[in-house]
Formats: structure tokens, C-alpha cells, sequence
């Protein structure tokens, strides 16, 4: 079988574009999209240079995918999108800045207070039970560090 | 085909897997943790991210929203020796990816038998009263120890509720007939009861109105008393009136009051119907005078009567 076509025009480049970004919308996953963005720039590189084989434009497709990712990789690895809830998810990040009352005093720097019907660990100084307390930070993704509330005028 | 087609079709088929490998976007809810040569190295929180293909791999798609699990049913003795059959429900929610992943094996499973167990232990130090009436006593019982002992394996146990407690079916019959007799006794000592403050009452009733019917006619003979009395000086009041009269006057004036009154008088006993009684004044001369009077009424008198007979 006579694989070689050289009837290819840069704009075929493009229908496959087209194709991998469709499917993206389909397919989990992101990397269509990669494939999509890598046969739009080879359209425009056999655009440019119409005398390109189609057996080296293959090659060439192959490669600019590889650089894309590398791109990628080194300058736009760290991107990630806003989200109007950061801390979902993460229950415990979610507590941080709560304002509780105790239920059960703090002893040996460990207690427990009740959240949403729910107990959560807590560590912080030892204090009587009714005092209000202010979670501040996690521990271990499930221990709630905790101090007292001093003043009346602190903000909830 | 020359070699070259087949090695650019494959370069690209190579460079599509070498794409699909490297990126990966990681849904929210879900963190999937990467190894590298088979070791743990990152966890990937939800978004995209880029990961060094055929070197990383990723390991497993931990989910990390908050799950339920059944706790199937099994049997458990009492501390009284009642058998009781015992279901539940097991809210937990995973906080530490990696640790679910590779800290432990079958983590659903591992939950769910570490809290039967939990439940027989905790359930076999309660009496069965205890037990149905202090559900909230177990279900935290059961949460803090459950909940500790998963922390290890990256875990949270949020919420622990038994479902269903059955007693054998005899227990439960002897319970209704408890609560039946509680019932009952209550009925009957309340009508008890009633029956005595509405005797109570009663006789209050009574006494009160004996005591006023007393002082009614304690008042009464007061009154009376006074009206006599009243009368008397009334009397006396017109007597000396009169003998005053008297005593200034005429004495044939008082005579011709005393005639018109006996008069008046026998005028009204002549009227009576069936009046035999007429009496007659003890003046000598007016006796004479008066029987021609006397035989008219005695006569007229029988005739009224005669007439009546008819």
C-alpha cells in the first residue's frame, strides 16, 4: 500500500485541529487540546513552507507536540485557575478563622470541640470549658490548632 | 511502505501517547497521587498539571468528598444478655490522599468492620434500656473511638448513627405490656383521684350552704325581733298618742271611733260565707238592741250558706 500522499495542504493540518479540539469536548482528559494546538502551529509552519513532505510534516507534528509540553512544563506548570471556593474538599482548611465555644476544656493542650455535628481534634493551650476559641491553623490535615479569643472586639 | 512512512506514523502515534500521558487534568473532588518507579512521590490536587511521562504514573484517583457507608447488621449481646440486631450508617470523609491510598488496604472495608467491632464492644457494656434510650451516647462513643483509629489511614469519620436496634420479638411484646400496665395504673389512680376532690367538694358544698341557710335565718329572727319590737314602740308610741288625745278630748269622740270599727267589722264577718262565729259585745243595753241586729244576721248568714248548698 502507497502511503505516501503528498496532496496534503497546510489547511488539512487545520481539519485536525479541529477534529482533536472537538473530541476534547468528549474525551476527559486535556491532551486533545495539546494535540489541537500543536496541528494548528504545524498549519502554519506547512503554510509557510509548502515543499515539506507529508511523511516530515508527520515528524514535525510529533515534534512541536513535544515542545508545546515542554513549554509548558517549564514556564506554566505552576498555573492554577482561581476558584471561587479554594477549600473544597478540605474540611479542615475550610474551619480555619471559625470562631467556637468550648464544650470540653482544652486539657494537656487536647481537646475536642463540636463543628456542624461533628467533633474535630484540637490542639492549643489548656482552657476551661465556655471560653471562646479561634481555630488559626491545621495540623496533619485533621487536627485544628486553636487559641482563645481575647477581646470582645475581635472580628467573626 | 518504506521504513521512514512507518517510523513517522509510529514517531506520531508515540507523541499523541507521550501528550496523553503527561497531561493530566485532575477533577475536582478527586486528588490523584503520582509514582515515580513505583514510589509515592506528589499528590495532584484538582486542575491541570504535567506530570514526566513513562517516569510518573499515576497511582490512584483517591476520592475526597465526604461518603457513606452501610454497616450491615449483625447481633449483639447486651449486657443484661438481651440479643439485640444492630445496623448502622458510617459518614467518613478522606483528608489525607496518599495515606488512604497506600496506608491501608480496602479502606471501605477496613472502616467497616473496625466499627462493628466497636459497636459490639461499646453495645455490650450498656443494659438494653440504656441502649434504646441513649442512642446519642453510642453514636458518640462510637464516632471518637472509630474516628481515632482511623486517623492513621488519612480519614475523618464524621458521623456514626446506629439505624436500627431490634430486640427479639418476645422482649419487645413484654415491653408493650409494661408500658400498657404504666398506663393503666396512672388511669386508675387519677380517677381515684377525682372521685375524691369532687366528694370534697361536694361536702364543702354542703357546709357552706348549711352554715348560710343558718345565718339566713339567724338574720331573719333578728329582723323579726326588731320588727316587733319596732311594732310594740309603734304601739306604745300611739297609745300615748292617743290616751294624750283622750286625755285632752271628749270621751264619747273614742266612743264613736270604737262603734264604727265594730261596725266595720261586723260588716266584713257577715260578708264571709260561711261564717257561724259572730261575736256579741258584753254591754248589757246594747245587747238588747243589738239582737233584732243579731237574728237579721245570724239569718242572713244561714241563708248564704243554704244558698251555697244548692
Amino acid at each position: 500500500m502507497n502511503f505516501t500522499l503528498n496532496v496534503t495542504e497546510f489547511w488539512h493540518w487545520w481539519i485536525l485541529a479541529a477534529v482533536f479540539f472537538a473530541l476534547e469536548l468528549t474525551a476527559p482528559g486535556a491532551f486533545l487540546l495539546w494535540l489541537g494546538f500543536a496541528a494548528t502551529l504545524c498549519g502554519f509552519v506547512f503554510w509557510a513552507f509548502p515543499e515539506i513532505t507529508f511523511m516530515n510534516e508527520l515528524i514535525i507534528f510529533a515534534g512541536v507536540s513535544f515542545v508545546l509540553l515542554l513549554i509548558w512544563y517549564k514556564s506554566f506548570r505552576g498555573y492554577v485557575p482561581h476558584s471561587a471556593q479554594p477549600h473544597l474538599n478540605d474540611r479542615a482548611s475550610a474551619l480555619i478563622g471559625s470562631v467556637h465555644l468550648l464544650d470540653h476544656p482544652i486539657a494537656h493542650n487536647l481537646g475536642k470541640i463540636k463543628v456542624n455535628d461533628s467533633y474535630w481534634r484540637v490542639e492549643g493551650p489548656d482552657l476551661k470549658k465556655g471560653i471562646k476559641i479561634k481555630v488559626v491553623d491545621v495540623k496533619d490535615g485533621s487536627t485544628l490548632l486553636v487559641e482563645e479569643v481575647v477581646s470582645s472586639t475581635d472580628a467573626h | 511502505m518504506s521504513g521512514f512512512e512507518i517510523f513517522a506514523i509510529l514517531l506520531v502515534v508515540f507523541a499523541m501517547i507521550t501528550v496523553f500521558k503527561s497531561i493530566i487534568s485532575v477533577t475536582q473532588g478527586y486528588n490523584y497521587t503520582v509514582e515515580r518507579f513505583g514510589k509515592f512521590t506528589q499528590v495532584l490536587k484538582p486542575g491541570l498539571h504535567i506530570i514526566i511521562p513513562f517516569v510518573d504514573r499515576i497511582g490512584s484517583k483517591i476520592n475526597m468528598m465526604e461518603n457513606v457507608l452501610d454497616v450491615p447488621s449483625q447481633d449483639v449481646i447486651t449486657k443484661d444478655n438481651a440479643r439485640v440486631h444492630v445496623d448502622g450508617i458510617v459518614f467518613y470523609q478522606i483528608f489525607d490522599a496518599p495515606k488512604a491510598a497506600y496506608e491501608v488496604t480496602e479502606l471501605e472495608e477496613s472502616v467497616i468492620n473496625l466499627t462493628m467491632t466497636n459497636i459490639r464492644t461499646v453495645m455490650g457494656s450498656m443494659d438494653l434500656d440504656e441502649l434504646l434510650s441513649h442512642r446519642e451516647n453510642i453514636n458518640s462513643k462510637l464516632l471518637s473511638v472509630v474516628d481515632e483509629a482511623t486517623n492513621p489511614w488519612g480519614v475523618r469519620v464524621t458521623r456514626i448513627e446506629i439505624k436500627d436496634i431490634r430486640p427479639p420479638q418476645d422482649l419487645v411484646d413484654s415491653m408493650a405490656r409494661q408500658m400498657k400496665a404504666e398506663r393503666e395504673k396512672r388511669a386508675q389512680i387519677l380517677e381515684a383521684q377525682g372521685v375524691r376532690e369532687s366528694e370534697i367538694l361536694k361536702a364543702e358544698g354542703y357546709k357552706q350552704s348549711a352554715i348560710l341557710e343558718a345565718e339566713g335565718r339567724k338574720e331573719s329572727a333578728f329582723r323579726a325581733a326588731e320588727a316587733r319590737e319596732r311594732q310594740a314602740e309603734a304601739e306604745a308610741a300611739a297609745t300615748q298618742k292617743v290616751s294624750e288625745a283622750i286625755a285632752k278630748g271628749n270621751i264619747q269622740a273614742i266612743n264613736y271611733f270604737v262603734a264604727q270599727k265594730y261596725v266595720e267589722s261586723l260588716k266584713e264577718i257577715a260578708s264571709a260565707e260561711n261564717n257561724k262565729i259572730l261575736f256579741m259585745p258584753l254591754e248589757a243595753s246594747s245587747v238588747i238592741g243589738a239582737i233584732g241586729g243579731i237574728s237579721e244576721i245570724a239569718k242572713e248568714a244561714f241563708d248564704k250558706k243554704g244558698g251555697h248548698q244548692e
